[in-house]
């Protein structure tokens, strides 16, 4: 069984006995896709009740201007760029991170780092309402509620354990002949990184930031404790205030949900390919 | 100086290692690892290991985020004692019978696509989008679906069942089933990606073998699939699990608000709702350190549990 770096595996149709063969359209072959069609069209029905329900009024007309009610009642595109500078930005220190930590645990053994591995596993495991009140305390104590740097502080902290688990993983199962092959050409472990392990990281690099961008971006509970600012409010906690008042926004409600969903499913979508891969890879075999 | 040479020089210095220990490239390998992890590191504790162990003294203290006394385990046995304290406990413990079964689904479902049966590419796709919603939204989706004038009660008119109909949401034996039911569909679509993603790494001779000697597709998925998948599904299982314990919040909050009564309210629930409405936050801190032990010790059955199955 092959060590190298995984690529997109499961698209290749020439199966080992030949050539591709046809679908064989036995009852059983029936059965199996109707069965997995009721739970794709299950996984669609929430999008579909979301979208209808956007652009319907109280009597089911087409229309009936939920949308600009929606935007008169939140600042709904400074509350999306509030969510994109923040999920962006940490998903891009966490893999950043993550992928540093990664390697430095799969290829550069240092003293105890068997022990350290574990104990940022561990850290998975950890609630967060059981670390909430400490944490709210600390971050108050050092100033750190004003602006994005609090709650962006938390979210990467919270992202680390489980990111650092799966690029561990990922490169583990990268040959350390690769390594060795630049270090023996005269290179740094830290050229090494950059030049040779980087550039075929794609699926894990991807995987963690695509998880860590959803993450964030439709994470309602440390946005709304950490960052008490009215002008900070992402798109989730502004869609929050709205629930208060429950039934009678609840329109405005789902609509700002649609809105919301948009741009974490266009990423998910986006970058689809490479996340099979990196999950493949970032449990290990 | 050359990698080289100092390999040679160390080499023949210390005969008796292949790696000597104290070359500079050994050096340089240990400082760059150092290097490396330590932003992880720093940031991990200060924000994840610090908190908890502040946690753990704040649960046996009494504070009311003002002041604070030394309480000793007063709030663990005040929690033990207390009757809704183990109705959460029955909560969790009846979720934490349902995953399993939502995970034995997934399986078969990855089982399936596995096969490539028609239309595999797009199935895929699909089922993971879900993944892509906020827990809130679920909410809102499930609430109205299990509404009295939601879609399920719409569907059991519809063919002939009207006497079924329920307030299920309003009644303590069946809103934490409906909630049970929307967190089992909600991660379903993840559960399947991965165990998919991993039956994708069985070698195809195997399973071709396997067929060749006469074995229809449930052997196959019991004796090739299942076991190659092991890895796999423990994983899974681990994640939903740590899902159900701690990422709650905004699903129950939404859906049910923690009730009728205590109905739908998990450890996790209740460390908010006891801190925020109470105020007394050492006992919330109590709870916080139950919750994390609970999580702790599912785990660690898990993990005596697939350390069983390997041995065999």
């Amino acid at each position: 069984m092959t060590d190298l770096a995984p690529v997109a595996v499961g698209d290749s149709t020439v199966s080992a006995s030949g050539p591709r063969r046809r679908a064989v359209m036995r009852p059983a072959t029936i059965v199996a896709v109707v069965l997995v069609g009721i739970t794709a069209v299950a996984s669609l029905l929430p999008f579909g009740y979301l979208g209808v329900y956007s652009v319907i009024d109280q009597d089911g007309h087409l229309g009936g201007g939920t949308m600009s009610r929606l935007f008169q009642a939140l600042p709904v595109w400074h509350q999306l760029a509030n969510s994109a500078l923040l999920a962006v930005g940490v998903s891009v220190v966490v893999t950043v991170l993550s992928a540093l930590a990664g390697f430095a645990f799969a290829k550069l053994g240092f003293p105890f780092y068997r022990a350290l591995l574990t104990a940022i596993s561990a850290m998975i495991l950890i609630p967060f309402p059981t670390i909430l009140l400490p944490e709210y305390v600390n971050l108050s104590d050092l100033g750190l509620l004003d602006g994005f740097v609090g709650a962006a502080l938390v979210y990467t902290a919270t992202g680390l354990p489980f990111s650092t688990l799966l690029m561990t993983n990922y490169f583990r199962g990268v040959p350390d002949e690769l390594v060795e092959s630049g270090v023996v050409d005269g290179a740094s472990h830290l050229r090494v990184f950059r030049s040779l392990l980087l550039p075929i990281s794609g699926p894990a690099l991807t995987t963690v930031a695509v998880l860590q961008f959803i993450a964030v971006w439709n994470d309602l509970l440390i946005a709304l404790l950490f960052m008490p600012n009215t002008d900070n409010r992402t798109i989730a906690v502004g869609l929050a205030t709205l629930a208060g008042t429950h039934q009678s926004n609840l329109d405005l409600l789902i609509a700002g949900s649609f809105i919301s969903a948009v741009p974490a499913v266009c990423v998910y979508l986006f970058f689809n390919r490479y996340i099979v891969a990196g999950i493949t890879g970032g449990i290990g075999k | 100086m050359s990698v080289d040479q100092e390999q040679v020089r160390t080499a023949v210095s210390s005969h008796v290692r292949r790696r000597p220990r104290r070359s500079a490239l050994a050096r340089e390998r240990a400082i760059t690892g150092i290097v490396f992890v330590v932003p992880a590191t720093v940031l991990v504790t200060a924000f994840i290991f610090v908190p908890l162990a502040q946690a753990v003294y704040r649960s046996m203290t009494a504070w009311d985020g003002v002041t604070s006394t030394f309480v000793g385990l007063r709030n663990y046995t005040q929690l033990l004692a207390q009757p809704v304290f183990w109705q959460l406990v029955r909560n969790n413990g009846l979720i934490l019978l349902s995953i399993p079964i939502g995970v034995a689904a997934s399986f078969v479902v990855a089982y399936l696509l596995s096969l490539r049966i028609p239309f595999t590419p797009i199935f895929r796709a699909v089922l993971f989008l879900p993944a892509a919603l906020s827990w809130v939204v679920v909410a809102l989706i499930s609430r109205a679906f299990f509404g009295p004038e939601g879609q399920l009660n719409w569907l059991l008119r519809s063919v002939g069942m009207a006497a079924a109909q329920h307030d299920w949401l309003g009644d303590q034996c069946t809103a934490l089933i409906a909630v049970i039911v929307t967190f089992t569909v909600a991660v379903f679509g993840v559960n399947t990606t991965i165990l998919l993603a991993g039956m994708a790494t069985i070698d195809k001779s195997t399973i071709e073998a396997a067929r060749v000697d006469g074995a229809g597709g449930y052997r196959v998925l019991r004796d090739v699939v299942a076991p190659a998948s092991a890895k796999f599904i423990s994983v899974v299982l681990l994640i939903t699990v740590v899902q159900a314990f701690t990422g709650l919040f905004g699903l129950i909050y939404v859906m049910t608000g923690g009730g009728p009564g205590y109905s739908t309210t998990t450890l996790e629930f209740s460390i908010y709702q006891f801190a925020f409405a109470t105020g007394d936050f050492g006992l919330a801190a109590a709870l916080g350190i139950v919750l994390f032990l609970a999580v702790g010790a599912v785990v660690a059955l898990r993990g005596l549990v697939f350390l069983s199955r390997r041995a065999r």
